[in-house]
């Protein structure tokens, strides 16, 4: 092997590594970063499609063409529940590839060097997949519409695609391309036009008069027809009103809920576009040599060549147009300029090269020029989302395996609204929500029982707009009420920070229909009033004898229906075994006997494998908190949280973190709990709370421990206090940490019918 | 199907019909279409088999290339795997031991004091050229690992000429690297990662030697030879044992061999012994051994009453003071053994000839350190080293092969693993490959010594002293036995050809003695 080709399979084998790094990164992170607010609403949509049935404008406001949702009904369609993201970044993946494609055909269609594409191929690819712009490693509908544009730019590009017998084809392709983006987002339609110029030039190519008039109506005809695809579809399934309405309606209330006037837009979108090039000037710089290059070749340009700058230049103007009329800059949105830009800087590469090897010939460097592009990419584009993708990559082990670190990092007020909701319903049930985010669905793995996914469609608010009764579509109600119908949802979660607004159908039919169960500090929870029954009063069944696994040796005195423990013997070991299945409901009375260190009862869920941790759903006199054997979830109160001290004995660790009682081991959440005085800390399991109020809580109250197949809630006096999901847990037993207790009129019933035991 | 027996396409057609609901109109021609274009997706993946596909693969230049993207690609996998859970702000350093390197590396090599430092000068020099800096030297580290067994693998499809044998040798020799009780080692500051690195850095060179010798290929084995002396002094020994009288004899007795190579080799036997006796001399005078011979002393000596009698004999200061810490080591009791006035003649002893004698006693009672290395073998050879993986690696690579496929994790699988590599030596020996079947077993015959010494070196942390041992021991015995079982492959191949052959012309024979009676006939 001699030098020069050793050296050129060492920068291609370099090269290869390095991008199939950005590569792994780039799917390993974007499952995560992909999570976005627009790909979340659409994927609650789709997740609604394909729950209740449908076209997707019956199961949301897509105020899009239906290409985004039928994308991600296709992600759905291939992956797991867990597994959806990975499909959606593999998507990402595709698309920043073809971008990258793009950039690379065009510095070589305007003569730069093979491997000079390939560099700027890679610059760009990296920019989309993983850069740090906002649009990079997302796949909003903006990023679709800019992969299938450089679908049709790589077309036009490529000779071969123009042959004789495959002009035609060529042309149907742009043009499908081209119509899927227009009808994606009407206001891409500048830009596609700038896109299909230069296929139009592409024709000029072909010699056969017959072949170059076919493609070039194919070209004009195609397009058209593909956008008019989606209302004549819906108009044929009889859905053109929801079709309408989402796509067309909504689309006028959020152009006029601005308030501008068309004046006032092109001068805020100067404002705007200053600002832009103030931030990123290096696009400022593209453009002002794209420009100058036109101008000062235009004359040694072929006409190809002008045609190209040409279509970039309407391309670019377009991509402004489109970003003026929408009136909206969100940061994701620059997607679309920053294509043309990019396809500007490739061009602009391609000249400069081909100007410069006329002088001196080609470059011996050439073939290292893709891995230095790697390197730079990676340090000018910043390497934090490169890194975590890595990290990501060298982390995984699997989709559920994931899946199961992230809810094990999960709020603790999450866990609880999970763990409720499992009681009540499965996952992909209906779930209604007052709410203005999309996760709200996703995390409780729930799908919306209303089209209406944010309280924003229903009050006529509109996205970097005015609010306006005006602004609220005119079938809302009707087909709210036509969802309700459908759906039946089980439970009504409400935001503390978002109360339900009053005065809607909406409130009216939360009111009529559900009943409050659980008041938590992040979240409401109201039940429907057949499931509130269920779960608050329930069936008591049977008097219960709880057994004492400690035998003769147990403090416990244990009778039907009854059992009590003396405030001087609470015992770690010595436990009162409630049941040694889930699935059940244990209702009774309980009345605290605090001793020394207060009163602290531990209902217990054991697992069988010692290795993982006991659930827990605890009473330490008024506070109700749920657990486990090393951390606490989450925190109710008896009364009133403002006649407890919680700063007494509460600990705080680096960034206020909570700290557990012995101070050593952060708890998950902000949680505050307070520490009694003198509980058993030196146990594994201590994490334990208390109220320092003053006065212990000696009341005899009714209790409830509901447990389904998945998790467990308590009950206390007709509401729900604390709850909690349960994993590998199997056996139910009470654990008395602090003072002793009495228990009485002590029954075993059955769990609600939908808590996944049946 | 009986119902569409005209259809060339009865099963697919069969299928759609089932599912196809009785009132929904059914073009007459749909199954047609159906099939036809089943049909010419068919073909159309046949054309592209038969005109993109198969043309590349029969070129075996394409093959090449589209190996060495493979490669590159696995490698970073591999680094990903093992190294960016922890990037970029890991990777601290904890082992004591790690801090000896790098008080060894701020010396610099231009400095003479660098040579006779705590540590061998490898890896002090590779800290030195990357600046110290622990992360570097971690990725570093970790991709010349990968590297060194990529090359492994492509030295396997080199020198074995059978494609069956290729490809099993060269995913067992991969095997062994991404096995986590080896590879952990790459993200820590100590010597265990280079060291294996330039283990099988040097077996490939021997064996690569073996399989053509010349002068190139023994010289750039000698060179890696004498970087995996340097980067521990556990690998004296066995280089000293059979590697250096190995050379010289070979250099005076292999008449075959023109005499440029055997001088070339004489050449080498003399620098490598000189490299030994160097890295012996300049450990025992800084004194780390002292250390070592402190330890066996206390955890294997005086536990035995005839050896600290001959240890006594030959000098070492006993007294109640010493005996009381039977059973010790430098590590109990904070460092009691290092530190405890009343042991201030034995510290000295064991600093200066002491160290000579517990090398003499590794030859004087090797019978009983042998009989002791049997019993800790199991325990030696099945060490998943996961109280050394800090960083979790072995939450991130694969399992380590079944069935002891890439090497042995047990005495039995010592046992198995030793007659096969023999067996495999031997078959090479006979069909012609003689060369390679010495190299290798002169390697294997080191792989036991090697694994003896790092036994006896130091009763502390000795599964972490046998992971270079180990990880060698494994690859040479998968390559005796790859030769062996090329040797056998080839010869069965060989032997086919030539039956074929003969029937061949036996029936060309008789077709020109007796004519077609067919024809004859007809």
């Amino acid at each position: 092997m001699t030098v020069t080709r050793g050296w050129r399979r060492l920068c291609l084998l370099a090269t290869v590594f390095l991008v199939g790094a950005m590569v792994v990164a780039a799917f390993f992170h974007n499952e995560f970063r992909s999570q976005n607010w627009d790909p979340m609403q659409t994927r609650v949509y789709v997740d609604r499609t394909i729950r209740f049935g449908g076209t997707f404008y019956e199961n949301g406001l897509v105020n899009k063409g239906p290409l985004e949702p039928f994308v991600y009904r296709l992600a759905a369609a291939v992956t797991s529940w867990d597994g959806f993201w990975y499909a959606i970044s593999a998507i990402v993946l595709v698309v920043s590839g073809v971008l990258g494609w793009a950039a690379n055909r065009t510095t070589q269609f305007f003569g730069g060097h093979r491997m000079l594409g390939i560099a700027v191929g890679i610059g760009v690819f990296y920019h989309f997949a993983l850069g740090n712009a906002d649009y990079a490693g997302v796949l909003y509908s903006r990023n679709m519409i800019i992969g299938l544009y450089a679908g049709a730019w790589l077309i036009g590009l490529s000779p071969r695609w123009w042959l004789p017998g495959r002009a035609r084809w060529a042309a149907v392709a742009v043009g499908v391309l081209l119509g899927l983006g227009i009808q994606t987002l009407f206001v891409g339609t500048i830009a596609a036009i700038g896109v299909g110029l230069l296929a139009l030039s592409s024709i000029d190519t072909v010699d056969d008069d017959d072949e170059y008039r076919a493609s070039r109506r194919l070209l004009v005809i195609t397009p058209i027809a593909v956008f008019l695809l989606a209302p004549v579809y819906y108009a044929i399934r009889g859905r053109f009103d929801e079709f309408w309405s989402s796509y067309w309606t909504y689309n006028v209330y959020q152009n006029v809920a601005t308030g501008r006037s068309f004046a006032n837009q092109l001068v805020y979108g100067r404002d705007v576009a200053l600002r832009y090039y103030r931030a990123w000037p290096v696009s400022f710089v593209i453009v002002i040599a794209f420009v100058a290059i036109t101008l000062g070749l235009w004359r040694a340009m072929s006409r190809r060549e002008r045609c190209t700058h040409l279509a970039l230049t309407v391309w670019f103007v377009g991509a402004w147009a489109e970003l003026v009329v929408g009136q909206r800059y969100s940061t994701h949105y620059f997607s679309i300029l920053a294509l043309p830009t990019a396809l500007m800087a490739a061009s602009v590469v391609g000249h400069m090269y081909r100007l410069i090897a006329a002088q001196r010939g080609d470059f011996r460097s050439a073939v290292a020029w893709p891995l230095v592009a790697a390197l730079l990419a990676v340090a000018a584009g910043g390497g934090g989302h490169f890194t975590l993708g890595l990290e990501a990559a060298s982390s995984y082990s699997s989709v559920h395996q994931t899946a199961v670190e992230r809810a094990a990092t999960q709020p603790g007020t999450q866990r609880t609204v999970r763990a409720i909701l499992d009681l009540v319903s499965r996952p992909d049930d209906p779930l209604l929500v007052w709410t203005e985010f999309p996760w709200e669905y996703l995390q409780f793995h729930r799908v919306a029982a209303t089209r209406w996914i944010w309280k924003s469609f229903m009050l006529g608010q509109i996205y970097l707009g005015r609010s306006s009764p005006d602004y609220v579509l005119p079938t809302t109600w009707q087909w709210f009420a036509d969802d309700m119908a459908e759906s039946k949802p089980a439970a009504f979660l409400e935001e503390t920070a978002l109360p339900l607004t009053g005065g809607t159908p909406f409130s009216a039919y939360v009111q009529h229909d559900f009943e409050q169960a659980y008041a938590g500090t992040d979240y409401n929870v109201y039940l429907r009033t057949d499931a509130a029954g269920e779960m608050l009063r329930g069936d008591p069944g049977t008097t219960l004898t709880p057994s004492r696994p400690a035998g003769s040796a147990s403090k416990w005195t244990v009778g039907r229906g009854t059992a009590t423990l003396a405030a001087s013997s609470p015992s770690l070991t010595d436990v009162l075994a409630l049941s040694n299945t889930l699935c059940t409901r244990i209702s009774g009375t309980y009345a605290s006997t605090p001793g020394v260190g207060g009163s602290f009862l531990s209902f217990r869920f054991d697992a069988a494998d010692p290795t993982v941790p006991n659930m827990r759903l605890n009473i330490a006199d008024r506070q109700i908190f749920s657990g486990d054997d090393a951390a606490v979830f989450d925190t109710t109160y008896l009364d009133e949280p403002d006649a407890i001290d919680s700063t007494a004995d509460t600990a705080l660790g680096p960034d206020d973190t909570v700290l557990a009682p012995d101070a050593e081991t952060p708890l998950p959440d902000r949680t505050v709990i307070t520490a009694p005085a003198t509980a058993d800390t030196s146990a594994p399991d201590a994490a334990v709370g208390s109220n320092d109020t003053g006065a212990a809580d000696v009341a005899t109250h009714h209790f409830a421990l509901v447990i389904g197949k998945d998790s467990a809630a308590l009950v206390i006096d007709g509401a729900i206090h604390a709850a909690v999901r349960i994993t590998e847990q199997t056996k139910v037993s009470l654990e008395v940490r602090a003072g002793g207790v009495q228990l009485g009129d002590l029954r075993q019933g059955s769990p609600p019918p939908n808590s996944g035991c049946g | 199907m009986g119902e569409h027996p005209a259809s060339p396409n009865g099963p697919v057609t069969a299928t759609v019909t089932a599912k196809v609901p009785e009132n929904l109109p059914v073009p007459e021609n749909m199954f047609a279409t159906i099939g036809g274009a089943t049909t010419r997706l068919r073909t159309a993946a046949r054309r592209f088999s038969r005109r993109a596909l198969a043309p590349r693969l029969r070129d075996e230049a394409w093959r090449g290339q589209a190996l060495s993207l493979a490669a590159a690609l696995g490698l970073m996998v591999f680094m990903v795997r093992v190294l960016a859970a922890g990037w970029p702000k890991r990777f601290a350093i904890f082992f004591p031991d790690s801090f000896s390197f790098i008080h060894a590396a701020k010396l610099t090599p231009f400095s003479p004091a660098f040579y006779a430092a705590e540590r061998p000068i490898a890896f002090p020099t590779v800290l030195f050229l990357l600046g110290r800096s622990t992360l570097v030297t971690v990725v570093v580290q970790t991709f010349l690992y990968g590297l060194v067994y990529l090359l492994a693998a492509t030295t396997v499809f080199t020198v074995l000429r059978q494609r069956e044998t290729r490809i099993m040798i060269a995913l067992l020799v991969l095997s062994i690297g991404i096995e986590p009780r080896f590879a952990l080692w790459t993200t820590h500051i100590l010597s265990e990662s280079l060291g294996m690195t330039l283990a099988v850095a040097s077996v490939l060179a021997w064996w690569w030697f073996s399989a053509q010798p010349g002068r190139r290929r023994l010289h750039l084995a000698g060179i890696a030879t004498i970087a995996w002396l340097t980067v521990r002094d556990s690998n004296v020994p066995p280089w000293l044992a059979v590697g250096v009288p190995a050379l010289l004899i070979a250099s005076f007795w292999w008449r075959s061999a023109d005499r440029d190579l055997r001088r070339a080799m004489r050449i080498w036997g003399v620098v490598t012994l000189v490299v030994c006796v160097g890295v012996t001399l300049t450990q025992s005078a800084n004194g780390r051994n002292r250390y070592a011979t402190i330890n066996n002393v206390g955890s294997r000596v005086l536990p035995d009453h005839e050896i600290t009698k001959w240890f006594a004999d030959q000098g070492m200061p006993v007294d109640d003071a010493l005996l009381e810490r039977t059973g010790s080591n430098s590590f109990n009791d904070n460092w009691d053994m290092l530190t405890s006035p009343d042991l201030t003649t034995f510290r000295s002893w064991a600093g200066s000839s002491g160290q000579r004698v517990m090398l003499e006693s590794y030859a004087r009672f090797a019978p009983h350190w042998i009989n002791q290395l049997y019993g800790d073998l199991p325990i030696l050879l099945r060490a998943d080293q996961s109280s050394y993986d800090a960083f979790t690696v072995a939450k991130r690579l694969p399992d380590a092969a079944p069935a002891q496929i890439n090497g042995p994790t047990t005495r039995k699988g010592l046992l198995i693993w030793t007659v096969l590599a023999v067996a495999g030596l031997v078959l090479a020996a006979k069909r012609g490959r003689g060369a390679q079947a010495s190299v290798l077993g002169l390697l294997l015959a080191s792989t036991f010594v090697d694994l003896y010494m790092a036994y006896v070196g130091d009763s502390v942390e000795v599964q972490r002293h046998m992971v270079g041992p180990l990880s060698r021991m494994a690859l040479v015995m998968v390559l005796c036995l790859g030769v062996g079982a090329d040797s056998l492959v080839e010869s069965i191949r060989v032997r086919r050809v030539a039956s074929r052959d003969i029937d061949a012309e036996h029936v060309e024979f008789v077709d020109v003695v007796e004519p077609d009676l067919d024809e004859v006939h007809g």
